[in-house]
C-alpha cells in the first residue's frame, strides 16, 4: 500500500512538474490575454488593457495591448481626436506580425498628421463590425474615415435584415467561473484547447475556416440579394453620416496557388461588383484588394497570406499582406 | 482508425486496461488466450472502421496463410517448394488484384486505344504489409526456418496485429510468432519503454512531419510558382519529412507493441548518416529491405550465379558482379512497385537500383586500382552527395505521375524567379536530425560501438524527473503539432 502511495505521489509531482513547464513554455509560445466586455460597445469584446501578448502559431510575434485592450502604437484617452478608424477582425489585429509592421502602424507612418486607431478584433466578421459600428464611431468619431476590413461579403438576407433591426452577430464573454476563470488565464490550456478544437474541425471533414468565420462553402454561395444589399449599404451610409465620416469597406479575399502557378483568388467578380457599385451607390468607398494580390503575386511573387511556421498562402495577413492593404487604404483616404 | 487519430486513444487505454486485468485476474494458462483474442478482436475493430469488408479479405489471408503452412509441412520434401510457390503465387495475384489491377487495365487502355471499364476495387487496409508477411511465413516454414504454426490465434495476429497493420513494421513469422507462444506479459519495464517510444513517434509525426508535409504539399502541388531557393529547400527536406512520417508510425507501432509485451524489430536507424545506396536501404526502413534480401535479392543473386557458372572463365570474371547487379536492379524495381501504383514509383526504384549498381561498380573501381582511403573529409562528402542523390530519386515518389516529377525537376533545375518560402519546421527537422546524429556518434565513441545507432532516449519513469519529461514531451507534441487534415504516408501503400 506504501508503495502505491508513493508511486502516486510521483506521479502526481511529475504531472505538476510538467504542467507548470508547459504553462511557462506557453507564457512565450503563446500568450493571448482574456476577452473582457467592451462597455462601450465598439467591438463583441475586447483584450485585457495592457496585457502582454506572444503568438508563435502562427508568425512570430509579441507586444502589448494598449490601455484599451486593442493592439496599437499607443493608448487611447477619452476624448482623444481620432482621424482614421480601422474596425475588422484579427487580420487588423494583427498578432501574427510585429508592430511596425502592421497595417495600423504602416498608415500611422504614411499619415503623421492624423490619428489612426485601431479596433480589430479576433472573430470579427463584416457583420459583426456593422452591427458594433454606430457605437464605435460615436466614441471615436473619426474626422475623416472609418475602415471596416473584411474577408467574405457574402451572406444571407437574413443576417442583413437581423444586423439592420440592431441584432448582433457575436460571440459573449465567457463565464467567469474560478476554473473556466483559471482555464482561461493558462495559456497551456488554452492552446491545448485549440489544438484540439482544430482537430476536431479535420476529422469532421470541415471546410476550413479561418477566424473571420469564412468556409470554403460560403464562396460558392450566390451572391447577395441586391435589394437587400442596397437597403444594408444605405443603412452603413447613415450611420457614418450621422458620425460625420467618411466609410470604406475594404475587401481581401483568399488567395492559393493553383497547380499551373497561377494565383487564385477566391471571389467572385460579378459579386464583388455587386458589392462595389451598391457601395458607390450609398456614397461608400469600396476597396476590392483581388487586383492587387495578383498583381503583386505576379511582379513580386508575394503572397499576402502565411507565415514560414504555418501554411503557405493561407491564414493571416503577413508582413508584405499588411503592406499590400495599408497601400491601397492609404491610396483611398487621399482622394478623400 | 491510426495512430494520428485522436479516437485511437481511448481505445488503447480501454484494450491495455483489459489486457491488464485479463493477465492478473485469469489464471496464467487461460490470461494468454485472452489476451491474444482481445488483441485479435481489437485488430478486426480497426479494420472494420476503414471498411467491415476489408475483414473478409484479411480473413483470407489468414485462413490461406494457416492452412498453407501446414500443408507445406505436411509436403514431402522435393515438394515443398512447389506447394509454397503455388501459396506465394496465390498471395501476389491477390495483391496484385487489389492494388495493381486498375492501374494495368488503364495503361492497357492507354496503350491500345481500346475503352475499358474500370473495376470498383479498395485495396484493404494493410493489404501491402500482411502479404508480404504471409509470404514469409510460408517461404520459412518451406525452407524449415520456422516450424508451422498449429494455433490459428497466432497466424491470426501474424497478419492482423493491428499496431504494424497499417504501415508496418513489416512482421515475420520466425521473429514474432515465438513471442506469441512464449505468453508474453505486460511488465512495467516493457511499458514504460514502450510508452516513451510511443511518445517520441508521436513527437515526430505530430510535429515535424505534419507540419512539413504542409509546406512539401504546397511546393509539391506547383513548382512552377516557387523559386529555386525553395524548391531546393522541398526538394532535400523531402526525405526527412518521409522519415518523420514513417519513422513516427514506425515507433508508435514498436511502442505499443512494447506496452502490450511485444517486441516489434526497428525499421529505421539513422539512414542520413550513410555514403551509398546499399546502406542506405540498411538503415531505412529496414524491415522491407531484410524481407527483399531473404526472399528476392538472394535467391535471384543465387540463381543468376548458377546461370554465370556455365559462361567461360573470362567472362565470369571480367563480369564478376553481374549476378549481384542484376539481382539488386530487379529487387528495388520490384520494391518500388511494391511501395506504390504508378511508373513514377518502378522509376523510383529502377534509379536506386542502378545507381546501386554504378557505386558498387564505382568501389570495385577504387578497389582495383588502389586508391587510398578519402578519409573522414571523403566519407562527409560521400554521405552529402548520397543525401542528395536519395532526395533527387525521391522526388519520383513524392509525386504522383512522372510527369509531374519532371515538373518538378524543370522547376528545380531552370532558374527562375517565384515565391520565396523558407519553412520554418524544415530547418526545425533538419536541426534535430542534425542532433540526434550527433548525439548517436558521440555515444558511439562514447561506448565504442562500431558504428553509429539510433537509440530511443528512454528514461527511468520510476524517477519524478522521468515522467515529468516523458508528461512534458506528449504535452509539447500536442502544443506544436499540427492537427488539421492529415494521414501517414505509408498508409496509402
Amino acid at each position: 500500500m506504501h508503495s502505491v502511495w508513493k508511486a502516486l505521489g510521483r506521479i502526481t509531482a511529475a504531472a505538476v512538474l510538467a504542467f507548470l513547464g508547459l504553462s511557462l513554455f506557453c507564457e512565450v509560445y503563446y500568450h493571448l490575454p482574456v476577452r473582457v466586455e467592451d462597455p462601450d460597445g465598439a467591438t463583441n469584446y475586447r483584450w485585457a488593457p495592457n496585457a502582454f501578448y506572444s503568438r508563435g502559431t502562427e508568425g512570430f510575434a509579441w507586444g502589448k495591448m494598449n490601455n484599451e485592450g486593442y493592439v496599437n502604437p499607443g493608448d487611447y484617452r477619452e476624448g482623444d481626436p481620432v482621424d482614421i478608424l480601422i474596425v475588422g477582425s484579427s487580420h487588423m489585429e494583427a498578432l501574427q506580425v510585429p508592430m511596425k509592421d502592421a497595417t495600423v502602424m504602416r498608415l500611422s507612418d504614411r499619415f503623421r498628421d492624423a490619428k489612426v486607431y485601431n479596433i480589430g478584433m479576433s472573430n470579427h466578421d463584416l457583420l459583426s463590425c456593422c452591427s458594433n459600428l454606430e457605437a464605435a464611431l460615436k466614441k471615436y468619431q473619426p474626422s475623416r474615415c472609418a475602415v471596416i476590413e473584411t474577408i467574405n461579403i457574402i451572406f444571407s438576407d437574413y443576417e442583413f435584415e437581423e444586423v439592420m433591426r440592431g441584432r448582433t452577430f457575436h460571440e459573449s464573454v465567457p463565464a467567469q467561473g474560478i476554473l473556466s476563470g483559471f482555464a482561461r488565464q493558462n495559456h497551456f490550456l488554452r492552446l491545448l484547447h485549440s489544438q484540439l478544437e482544430s482537430y476536431q474541425k479535420a476529422a469532421a471533414g470541415a471546410g476550413r475556416d479561418n477566424e473571420d468565420g469564412i468556409s470554403d462553402s460560403l464562396l460558392d454561395a450566390p451572391k447577395n440579394d441586391e435589394e437587400v444589399l442596397d437597403r444594408f449599404t444605405q443603412w452603413l451610409h447613415g450611420i457614418a453620416e450621422r458620425a460625420g465620416t467618411r466609410l470604406i469597406i475594404a475587401y481581401h479575399p483568399k488567395a492559393s496557388i493553383n497547380a499551373d502557378g497561377s494565383l487564385q483568388v477566391w471571389s467572385d467578380a460579378s459579386t464583388i461588383r455587386q458589392f462595389a457599385d451598391l457601395c458607390e451607390k450609398n456614397g461608400i468607398w469600396f476597396l476590392d484588394m483581388s487586383g492587387r494580390f495578383a498583381s503583386e503575386y505576379a511582379q513580386n511573387h508575394k503572397l499576402p497570406y502565411g507565415f514560414v511556421n504555418s501554411a503557405i498562402g493561407d491564414g493571416h495577413f503577413n508582413t508584405d499582406g499588411h503592406a499590400m492593404f495599408a497601400d491601397e487604404i492609404a491610396r483611398i483616404i487621399e482622394k478623400l | 482508425m491510426s495512430f494520428n487519430d485522436l479516437s485511437f486513444y481511448p481505445f488503447a487505454a480501454v484494450l491495455l486496461l483489459l489486457i491488464f486485468l485479463a493477465e492478473h485476474l485469469t489464471g496464467p494458462k487461460t490470461a494468454p488466450v485472452i489476451k491474444k483474442l482481445l488483441l485479435l478482436a481489437a485488430s478486426f475493430y480497426v479494420i472494420c472502421l476503414y471498411r467491415p469488408e476489408f475483414c473478409l479479405c484479411t480473413a483470407g489471408v489468414i485462413g490461406l496463410t494457416y492452412a498453407g503452412g501446414r500443408f507445406i509441412e505436411r509436403c514431402p520434401e522435393p515438394r515443398k517448394p512447389l506447394a509454397a510457390g503455388l501459396l506465394v503465387t496465390c498471395l501476389v495475384l491477390l495483391l496484385g488484384y487489389f492494388k495493381y489491377f486498375n492501374f494495368l487495365l488503364g495503361t492497357f487502355s492507354a496503350v491500345t486505344g481500346r475503352q475499358v471499364t474500370l473495376l470498383q476495387i479498395a485495396a484493404p487496409v494493410g493489404i501491402s504489409f500482411y502479404i508480404f508477411t504471409a509470404i514469409s511465413y510460408l517461404m520459412d516454414v518451406s525452407w524449415g526456418k520456422c516450424p508451422a504454426e498449429t494455433s490459428l490465434i497466432n497466424v491470426a495476429l501474424l497478419i492482423a496485429y493491428f499496431p504494424k497493420l497499417l504501415c508496418g513494421p513489416l512482421v515475420r513469422g520466425n521473429d514474432f510468432l515465438p513471442q506469441l507462444r512464449q505468453s508474453r506479459r505486460m511488465t512495467r519495464e516493457s511499458f514504460a519503454v514502450g510508452i516513451q517510444i510511443f511518445v517520441f513517434g508521436f513527437f515526430k509525426k505530430a510535429v515535424l512531419a505534419n507540419h512539413m508535409a504542409r509546406f512539401l504539399d504546397s511546393v509539391f502541388f506547383a513548382p512552377s510558382a516557387f523559386d529555386n531557393g525553395t524548391l531546393f529547400l522541398a526538394m532535400i527536406a523531402n526525405m526527412p519529412a518521409l522519415y518523420f512520417d514513417f519513422s513516427g508510425y514506425s515507433d508508435m507501432a514498436i511502442g505499443m507493441s512494447r506496452m502490450i509485451g511485444y517486441k516489434l524489430q526497428p525499421n529505421f536507424n539513422l539512414p542520413f548518416i550513410t555514403s551509398n545506396i546499399s546502406e542506405f536501404w540498411n538503415r531505412w526502413h529496414m524491415t522491407l529491405t531484410a524481407w527483399l534480401q531473404t526472399y528476392l535479392f538472394n535467391p535471384l543473386a543465387v540463381h543468376f550465379r548458377r546461370k554465370m557458372a556455365g559462361m567461360p572463365k573470362e567472362f565470369r570474371k571480367k563480369h564478376k558482379l553481374l549476378p549481384e547487379s542484376a539481382a539488386a536492379v530487379i529487387t528495388f524495381l520490384i520494391s518500388g512497385i511494391w511501395h506504390g501504383v504508378g511508373f513514377n514509383f518502378a522509376i523510383f526504384g529502377l534509379l536506386h537500383g542502378i545507381f546501386y549498381v554504378i557505386q558498387k561498380l564505382f568501389a570495385q573501381a577504387r578497389k582495383k586500382s588502389g586508391a587510398p582511403s578519402w578519409g573522414k573529409a571523403g566519407r562527409v562528402i560521400s554521405i552529402l552527395a548520397n543525401f542528395l542523390l536519395i532526395n533527387l530519386i525521391q522526388v519520383f515518389f513524392r509525386t504522383g505521375t512522372v510527369r509531374e516529377a519532371a515538373g518538378f525537376y524543370r522547376a528545380l533545375f531552370v532558374p527562375h524567379a517565384g515565391v520565396s518560402f523558407m519553412s520554418f519546421w524544415c530547418i526545425a527537422g533538419f536541426v534535430l536530425l542534425g542532433a540526434a546524429t550527433l548525439m548517436a556518434i558521440l555515444r558511439q565513441h562514447r561506448e565504442g560501438l562500431p558504428e553509429p545507432e539510433g537509440f530511443y532516449p528512454v528514461q527511468d519513469l520510476g524517477t519524478v524527473r522521468g515522467l515529468a519529461l516523458l508528461l512534458m514531451c506528449a504535452g509539447l507534441a500536442l502544443l506544436l503539432g499540427y492537427f488539421g487534415d492529415t494521414f501517414f504516408v505509408y498508409e496509402q501503400f
